[in-house]
């Protein structure tokens, strides 16, 4: 088996002597070189897959040249018993020739089967490039590579540079890129300096530099070449060096990218500037590798075009800021913008393919008022109120795109929801100042009886008093006067919440505090209030009346939530430019969802028959009608505090 | 000390009432339930009358203009505005123009009326 195997020894080392004598006794055929340039050179046993060197002639330097061989041989670094630490570390494997010749014949035999192990491997993955498997085949990443670096940097350069990760492919020193017209013309000549491995510089086009070194290019073909060429002297400059190999490929396109719009084709060159001829493999590489480059950049120019529109149209679409879908007869979302992903709430990545009626109104049907069919007429608008959990009031106007036999639609949508919502506070608000004049109205029209119901009873009760009556009789009556003075009550409070501003004067805010408290002591007995205030007597700008039908109605209020018994605190203090009436209660709180409310006319608490559920509206809008502030916070079971802000207005000179 | 004492009202349940409980207390009280009759009454009495009680929205003639009436023809007569729209700017003019007092409709207690007419 042994006697297949081809060897060269390397160097005037006793051990390579010593392997010699063994391979000369087994009859392996072997040539014996001076040193590593004879045996690269000679013509002796070309093609050796074993390289045994003495550690004279281990360098990298030797190295690197033995691997430059095709095919690239084993090396086996012949060493004594006692080697060099550092030839242990960097030898890639180590014959023993100290050792006795079965042992050095056996050693011989291992990396026979290493070699051929690893040939195997080669072979195996030869075939998988040739076999262009996508995932697996470098040279298809490599393009890969190339394209996505042409389209994110968009310059020659950047092809250049990407051209440079080759090199894990074919050995080069150095690389160029030429473009030319349509007519064969050179435009540029971008050249990857060796110096420094990054820096690409533009090379002079030199004077006899022309159509004619490129004439019998063939797209995609590699042509081999030197320097040395007398028909292509001009290369020398290019190359700067007389004697360089080159291997150069031809490649046109439809549009390169940016830098000159005029070229149609480049042509790319590797160099090598030592003596060291590309071979056939180098050739084959490169040729798997950039063959498909003439496909790779013109598919990179157009999807660049594409990009670029689908960006703009893309950015026109996002950028507007009115909801916007496309979709097809279905309803099914062709495209939406972020817009209309903002208003269904979702991620615009996930709209695709969903139903607009199902993301819009949670329908399982078109919206009834759906205008696509109107999509070819001209529209004003038609308004959607898609219901429940996501109530809203769309304006949709839908125009139609034909595309063949398919048609789609284009909706624009505007949220009107804040407009509907303004315009019903509006029209709300309007209805309650009618309804504001008509309460007034007819509380004045029901004055009128009820005075002579209220006067006469209780001018009866007290006459009935002197004379004998009886006594049910007199209980009647006075159920009669109880319900007249209760009915009395309401229309004033009615009144309270429809009159006019008061007057405002200055008025100290503590005598106010303790007169609507003096008003309201029937409801207080059992009470604990107590007044902070400030030393010096706080005085504003009020209306008297209103503020004690405020805190009178605040107080009888607390009043009521505490049932009658528990604390109240009244503190009167400055803050900013207001003053602050705190009016604090015991009592059992508001619930959050209910806190909102409480100023709205006709809610109430208590049970029916008790109230009105206009108190805290009359407060609101005495408070509003004196330019003031009112404000609510509250804590079930701990209290509810009302924080009343009065403008405190500071007299010019003071 | 017994007055002399004019109450107009065209609600007759409250001039009623009104009549009752000043008689009660020993007045003498004339009653128009129409702002005509009030002024046939003022223009035709030979005595001034004492006090007036004046509705002030009446069909036809309003309380206001008896009062300007009563004013013109009794200074001396203490006039008692009543009103069931207890408007500031109303209460100030009636004031304005001489009237007493202007009491609010339905009255707190009618049975304190008289302790007005002293």
């Amino acid at each position: 088996m042994l006697s297949s195997l081809r060897v060269k020894l390397v160097g005037e080392d006793p051990e390579v002597a010593r392997v010699e004598q063994v391979l000369q006794k087994s009859n392996i055929p072997y040539f014996r070189a001076r040193d590593t340039e004879e045996a690269c050179e000679t013509h002796e046993m070309e093609g050796a897959d074993l390289f045994v060197l003495g550690a004279k002639e281990y360098s990298q330097t030797h190295l690197n040249q033995l691997q430059r061989l095709n095919p690239t041989p084993d090396v086996l670094l012949a060493v004594g018993k006692k080697m060099p630490n550092l030839a242990k570390v960097m030898a890639p494997e180590v014959l023993y020739s100290g050792w006795t010749e079965e042992e050095i014949l056996f050693q011989l035999e291992h990396a026979l089967g290493l070699h051929r192990r690893r040939k195997r491997l080669t072979a195996l993955r030869d075939h998988r490039n040739r076999s262009w498997n996508l995932e697996t085949n470098p040279a298809i990443n490599l393009v890969t590579n190339v394209m996505r670096r042409c389209t994110a940097a968009e310059q020659y350069p950047d092809i250049l540079s990407a051209m440079l990760t080759l090199r894990t492919v074919v050995d080069f020193h150095d690389c160029a890129l030429v473009t030319m017209d349509e007519d064969g013309e050179v435009l540029d000549i971008w050249r990857n300096s060796k110096e420094s491995r990054d820096h690409i510089e533009k090379v002079g086009i030199p004077g006899d530099f022309n159509r004619e070194a490129f004439k019998d290019f063939e797209d995609g073909k590699v042509n081999l070449f030197s320097s040395g060429d007398p028909a292509l002297s001009s290369w020398e400059k290019l190359t700067s060096n007389p004697w360089s190999f080159c291997m150069a490929m031809h490649f046109s396109v439809t549009r390169l990218p940016r830098r000159s719009r005029s070229a149609k084709s480049a042509v790319f060159i590797l160099f090598r500037r030592e003596l060291l001829p590309f071979v056939e493999r180098d050739q084959w590489l490169v040729e798997v590798t950039f063959g498909p480059l003439t496909l790779a950049l013109e598919k990179v120019a157009v999807l660049r075009a594409i990009g670029q529109a689908s960006k703009e149209w893309r950015s026109t679409f996002d950028g507007i800021s009115e909801p916007l879908t496309v979709i097809d007869r279905n309803y099914t979302i062709v495209k939406a913008n972020k817009a209309f992903a903002q208003l269904v709430e979702q991620d615009v990545k996930k709209l695709k393919g969903k139903r607009c009626y199902t993301l819009l109104a949670n329908r399982r049907q078109p919206c009834l008022s759906c205008p696509v069919g109107l999509s070819f007429q001209p529209q004003v608008g038609t308004r959607i109120q898609p219901q429940g959990k996501m109530k809203r009031d769309l304006l949709v106007w839908s125009y139609g795109i034909r595309t063949g036999l398919d048609s789609y639609h284009f909706q624009f949508y505007r949220n009107v929801s804040k407009e509907t919502a303004l315009a019903s506070t509006l029209i709300q608000s309007e209805k309650m100042a009618a309804l504001g004049k008509l309460v007034g109205a007819v509380a004045h029209e029901i004055n009128n009886p009820l005075a002579g119901i209220l006067a006469t009873s209780q001018l009866v009760l007290s006459e009935a008093k002197d004379s004998t009556v009886d006594p049910s009789v007199l209980e009647d009556l006075e159920e009669i006067r109880l319900a007249a003075w209760r009915s009395k009550k309401i229309i004033d409070d009615l009144l309270g919440f429809t009159s006019e501003a008061k007057e405002q004067e200055e008025a100290n805010l503590l005598d106010a505090v303790r007169s609507a408290l003096g008003f309201a002591k029937s409801a207080m007995r059992e009470i604990s209030v107590k007044i902070h205030s400030e030393k010096a007597v706080p005085k504003a700008i009020v209306s008297v009346n209103s503020l004690q039908q405020v805190l009178f109605n605040l107080f009888t209020n607390a009043a009521q939530a505490m049932n009658g018994k528990g604390a109240l605190e009244v503190s009167i203090l400055k803050d900013g430019d207001c003053f602050r009436i705190d009016v604090r209660d015991s009592g059992p709180g508001i619930k959050p969802e209910r806190l909102t409310h409480i100023f709205d006319p006709f809610h109430t608490s208590k049970q029916e028959g008790s109230g009105t559920g206009l108190g805290l509206s009359i407060v609101r809008s005495l408070i509003h009608k004196m330019g003031a502030r009112i404000e609510v916070s509250s804590q079930v079971g701990q209290g509810t505090e009302f924080r009343i802000f009065l403008p405190r207005q500071v007299k010019v000179g003071e | 000390m017994k007055k002399r004492i004019l109450v107009v009202d065209d609600e007759k349940i409250i001039s009623a009432a009104l009549h009752r409980v000043l008689s009660r207390a020993g007045h003498e009280v004339f009653v128009a339930n129409h702002g005509v009759d009030a002024a046939q009454l003022i223009e035709s009495t030979l005595k001034p009358f004492d006090f007036c009680f004046l509705d002030l929205l009446m069909p036809e003639i309003s309380g206001a203009t008896i009062l300007d009436l009563v004013k013109k023809k009794m200074p001396a007569t203490t006039v008692f505005m009543m009103t069931a729209y207890g408007d500031v700017a109303v209460r100030e003019d009636l004031l304005g123009r001489g009237a007493h007092r202007v009491l609010a409709k339905p009255f707190d207690d009618i049975t304190k009326i008289p302790e007005l007419v002293v």
